[in-house]
């Protein structure tokens, strides 16, 4: 049978990426510091092993490049020839060239890599190397650096390669096994149980739980063990990436004209494949920024008494849980009242707010969106084009971005990221017959809670908690779940969620329990979805939703309920038997204009004109319910309410408190006093006011 | 790693598609949904499984059916029956998912059948008819006729990039 | 001597995706587009191997499995049923009324031609 390359091509090009990296050093290492015959020697080994691959994968034009460059370097090695003028931009070129023909003819084509430009590269190459005979030095050597090289190229690679793909499913599978694992322990510990009582009439079964029992436990170990592995094989050196910078500053600066000194240091430092992955266009930005803009001109420089060359560093390292990178130059800085001035113009901030912030809070503003756009690059040294997008990104990998800058001194861009994205642990929650997740590092407690202990305010509900008013979102309708049927229940089940220093109770159908999760997400048209903050995967293979709670606790502030079913509902029960409402106002006006939406919604409406006179008539009739305003002549609404819930006719006959007031005194008053909902009169005519009725008393 | 075969309706390999492809033949996948026979090209699918349980995401635009778990891996779901401004399914938990690669990740497309792949001259897709409107027209390269039985040849890509989509992917409201 | 194929289908679509598979993998296919077609094809040609639609315009591809059966110079026929029923129900019926195997559609790339292979004892 045939070769079948199709089967090696990942391979060949993943491997010639790595050669072309090292061609791409070696080239520049000889550019800035001259070359050694053991640089040469590696350089023509690296071209070497390309053109071999490259051949037998049948890459005929990235073979002949690659043969020149050894070639040429075979030659210059062994002194056959001199190279008088090093054409790096030549040897750049070819590195370009060849990683573009690893591409599709697309992409080559795209970039006018046709065969008379090989051809053309090629005879370029002939060129370099056409010195005359030996003699004379290759330029100049630097032995100590050459053998630092060596040693380093020696050291012995004890890896394989392994492809991405196949190792994120592995990461998954991983996570699966912690699930499934979970899973398994609820069962052996329902099984023991259960066998429990059986002991005397299956002999042996104690010991089998027992055994079982220590097997499960095993296997926790080793799951945890699995997972945890596999999130290190994960983790790459920093260098993977930084390694494409020097040569891509090398070009920059060229561009720019400007002359700069760009290091690299912690390139050992290891981080989450994936994070690092995407960190690469927010680094290469921050670079490009340090060069555009931090960086004087040479005059500027000169005026300034600063070294000639600007100085550009990337730097890695690890602090604790998280990795950081550091993008720092000694340019020119960041000016605070240039910021201050662009943020307060483009309402940034308020005015008020950003006279309160120290000149360290400030320059941070050029991380918010719209801060800087390209057609004011010149306006504050240009920094900010952009770097919204940085900060985004870094917000996405849990991570945040920071800047430190001293006007003529220099500025650090940090960016803090997590070592990795890691098991989080969650409660799993039922809503209808849905199921969710929510970080349990979010939640204060679960409580259970009496459907009349429930309690409205200004058209949203709310529970007391040890003396707080607590909003509460019912999940199963701030998601349009299903509803299972409607059951009488006793109590809900009730989480308190809390975020910076806002809380929220969420109410749920059911518990049903704490696991490890591996936080995934949605695919990418899904990312921004409302209140949904990511996915996972549990153990029979459903995917269960992951709560954004800090987004929930926001939305809640604004959000009216929503009850569809709510208003056909209404029609059909007052169909039935017309629902009576005792309504006290004593405002004429307000009173008629609240009896005319509560009939046309169906129901049967009294007036009574104070606190007394509404006392009175509740006694002699029974109303279903009973709406009242505050302040009134001879008896106030508190007064009324606190005297019919002690009346044992009407205790548990909701009343509704309606008023102008907004105060959390008056509300906590009216829930004191009793009242089932507490309603501002501006939302009297909205649906608010009927959705909260029908609940009471549909 | 052993895949589970039993979900996999068809792999594509793309070494073998790269090695096919030629400028006068494309090869194509080839779906039902309801009674008309609907292809895209083959580039633009990864592989065709079986519909594993959805969960419904809420807050998504009725196009959006939730999301599946792909072997560990969660990929949202699309019902490729708002773009052919069809109806939606009668019968829920039923189809097949062609899995795109297209948007730059996976992505899963909701069709009631996958028939398998075929090669169609590329001079056989005529122009969309006149009679397509709307939506459909907007994501329909063309057809081609084979043996008098139609089959549109439809644009992934666009579908997966129209405004509504993209308006989802920007978080903006359903 | 060359192997003989018959496939009794009546969606050209699907006809053309099976018949491209298989002439790929080199075995040849004759085609038919209702039971009567096939029956009568089926007769004719005395195929070693047939491939069989069970949703047909015309008849029902179990009816036309048996009748296939019933034929005396079609004894050493090969019925494979290729379609898209998948219950158990309809893979039992087939083979009682004949069928030599069954094939849910669409079958893997390379199961159907693989397995055709296997009973023409092609290599």
């Amino acid at each position: 049978m045939a070769f079948d390359r199709s089967k090696f091509i990942e391979q060949f090009k993943s491997e010639t990426k790595e050669h072309i990296q090292k061609l791409s050093q070696g080239f520049l290492k000889l550019e800035t510091r001259g070359g050694n015959k053991a640089l040469l020697g590696l350089l023509m080994r690296e071209a070497h092993t390309i053109k071999g691959s490259a051949t037998m994968m049948g890459y005929k034009r990235i073979s002949e490049i690659a043969h020149k460059i050894e070639d040429g370097f075979d030659k210059a090695m062994k002194k056959k020839v001199t190279v008088r003028n090093w054409d790096f931009d030549t040897l750049f070129k070819c590195v370009d060239s060849i990683e573009a023909l690893l591409e599709d003819k697309v992409t080559w084509e795209a970039k006018g890599i046709d065969r008379p430009f090989v051809e053309k590269l090629c005879g370029e190459i002939d060129k370099m190397f056409s010195g005359k005979a030996a003699g004379s030095k290759a330029k100049t050597a630097l032995p100590a650096r050459a053998v630092s090289l060596d040693v380093q190229e020696a050291k012995l690679d004890r890896s394989i390669r392994v492809n991405t793909d196949r190792l994120n499913k592995l990461i998954n599978l991983s996570g699966e096994l912690v699930v499934s694992k979970i899973r398994m322990n609820e069962l052996v510990s329902n099984l023991i149980e259960k066998t429990d009582s059986e002991r005397d009439r299956f002999a042996g079964i104690g010991d089998l739980t027992k055994d079982l029992k220590e097997v499960c436990g095993n296997i926790d170990v080793s799951a945890a063990n699995i997972q945890t592995e596999i999130m290190n094989v994960r983790m790459v050196p920093v260098s993977h990436l930084f390694n494409v910078f020097p040569r891509a500053m090398r070009d920059l600066a060229h561009q720019k004209g400007k002359d700069i000194e760009f290091d690299v240091i912690g390139g050992d430092t290891e981080l989450d494949k994936g994070i690092l992955d995407e960190m690469k266009s927010p680094i290469m930005h921050l670079l490009r920024n340090s060069v555009d803009h931090g960086i004087e001109s040479a005059k500027e420089r000169k005026r300034a008494k600063k070294p000639r060359s600007g100085r550009i560093s990337l730097k890695a390292y690890q602090k604790g849980s998280q990795v950081i990178i550091e993008v720092s130059d000694d340019g020119r800085g960041i000016d605070p009242v240039k910021v201050k001035e662009q943020a307060k113009a483009k309402g940034i901030v308020l005015p008020e707010r950003i006279d309160e912030m120290i000149d360290a809070q400030i320059v941070q503003l050029i991380f918010s969106p719209g801060f800087s756009t390209k057609n004011n690059v010149s306006e504050v040294s240009g920094r900010g084009v952009g770097l919204d997008v940085v900060h985004e990104k870094a917000a996405a990998l849990k991570g945040i971005v920071e800047v430190s800058s001293k006007v003529g001194e220099g500025t650090t861009f940090i960016i803090k990221l997590p070592l990795t994205l890691a098991v989080t642990e969650s409660l799993l929650v039922a809503a209808g017959n849905e199921t969710f997740a929510v970080p349990i590092d979010m939640i204060i407690e679960t409580i259970r809670v009496a459907p009349k202990d429930i309690k409205t305010v200004e058209t949203k509900e709310a529970i007391t908690v040890k003396g707080h008013i607590i909003p509460l979102v019912r999940i199963g309708q701030l998601f349009d779940v299903a509803e299972k049927g409607i059951v009488e229940r006793r109590f809900f089940s009730v989480i308190i969620v809390q975020f910076v220093e806002k809380k929220l109770a969420l109410l749920v159908d059911g518990l049903i329990g704490r696991q490890e999760i591996v936080s995934k997400r949605l695919g990418a048209p899904l990312e921004n979805v409302k209140n949904i903050a990511g996915a996972t995967i549990v153990g029979n293979g459903k995917v269960v939703l992951i709560l954004d709670v800090p987004s929930i606790i926001e939305s809640a502030e604004g959000v009216v309920l929503r009850r569809p079913a709510a208003r056909a509902s209404l029609a059909r029960s007052t169909k039935k038997k017309r629902k009576t409402i005792l309504l006290a106002e004593d405002v004429l006006s307000t009173a008629m204009l609240e009896k005319n939406i509560l009939e046309s919604a169906g129901f049967s409406v009294v007036i009574a004109r104070d606190g007394e006179e509404a006392l009175r008539t509740a006694s002699q009739e029974k109303f279903d319910l009973i709406i009242t305003d505050v302040l009134m002549p001879k008896m106030n609404g508190f007064e009324l309410t606190e005297k019919l819930k002690k009346d044992k006719f009407y205790r548990d006959v909701p009343v509704i408190i309606v008023t102008t007031r907004e105060s959390d005194a008056d509300k906590r008053r009216g829930l004191e006093a009793g009242a089932d909902a507490y309603i501002l009169k501006s939302e009297f005519t909205g649906e608010g006011l009927l959705d909260v009725i029908e609940r009471m008393i549909g | 790693m052993k895949k589970d075969k039993k979900k996999i309706i068809i792999e594509i390999d793309e070494e073998v598609v790269e090695k096919e492809r030629s400028s006068d033949f494309m090869r194509v996948l080839v779906f039902s949904v309801g009674e008309e026979n609907y292809c895209l090209r083959i580039e633009e699918a990864k592989e065709a499984v079986r519909l594993s349980p959805i969960t419904r995401v809420p807050n998504t635009p009725e196009f959006v059916l939730g999301v599946i778990n792909l072997r560990g891996e969660i990929i949202p779901l699309i019902d490729i029956r708002y773009f052919l401004s069809l109806a939606p399914a009668e019968k829920k938990g039923t189809g097949a998912v062609l899995v795109s690669d297209v948007p730059g990740e996976s992505v899963g497309i909701l069709v009631d059948r996958i028939k398998g792949t075929l090669k169609i001259e590329e001079a056989s897709i005529q122009p969309p008819l006149a009679t397509i409107k709307g939506k459909m027209a907007e994501y329909t390269i063309g057809q081609a006729e084979i043996n008098e039985q139609i089959l549109v040849l439809l644009d992934l890509e666009k579908i997966l990039s129209c405004g509504e989509i993209k308006r989802l992917t920007r978080g903006g409201e359903r | 001597m060359t192997k003989k194929v018959l496939y009794i289908e009546d969606s050209p679509i699907d006809t053309r995706i099976v018949k491209e598979a298989l002439e790929e993998a080199g075995i040849t296919v004759d085609v038919a587009a209702t039971g009567e077609e096939g029956f009568k094809k089926a007769c004719q040609m005395k195929p070693d191997l047939i491939l069989l639609d069970l949703i047909l315009p015309d008849t029902d591809g179990f009816k036309l499995c048996a009748q296939i059966r019933k034929q005396a110079e079609l004894g050493k026929t090969l019925v494979i049923v290729l379609s898209v029923k998948d219950e158990v129900d309809d893979i039992a019926k087939a083979f009682t009324v004949g069928a030599d195997d069954y094939v849910i559609k669409p079958p893997l790339p390379d199961f159907l031609t693989k397995k055709i292979k296997l009973y023409l004892g092609m290599k």
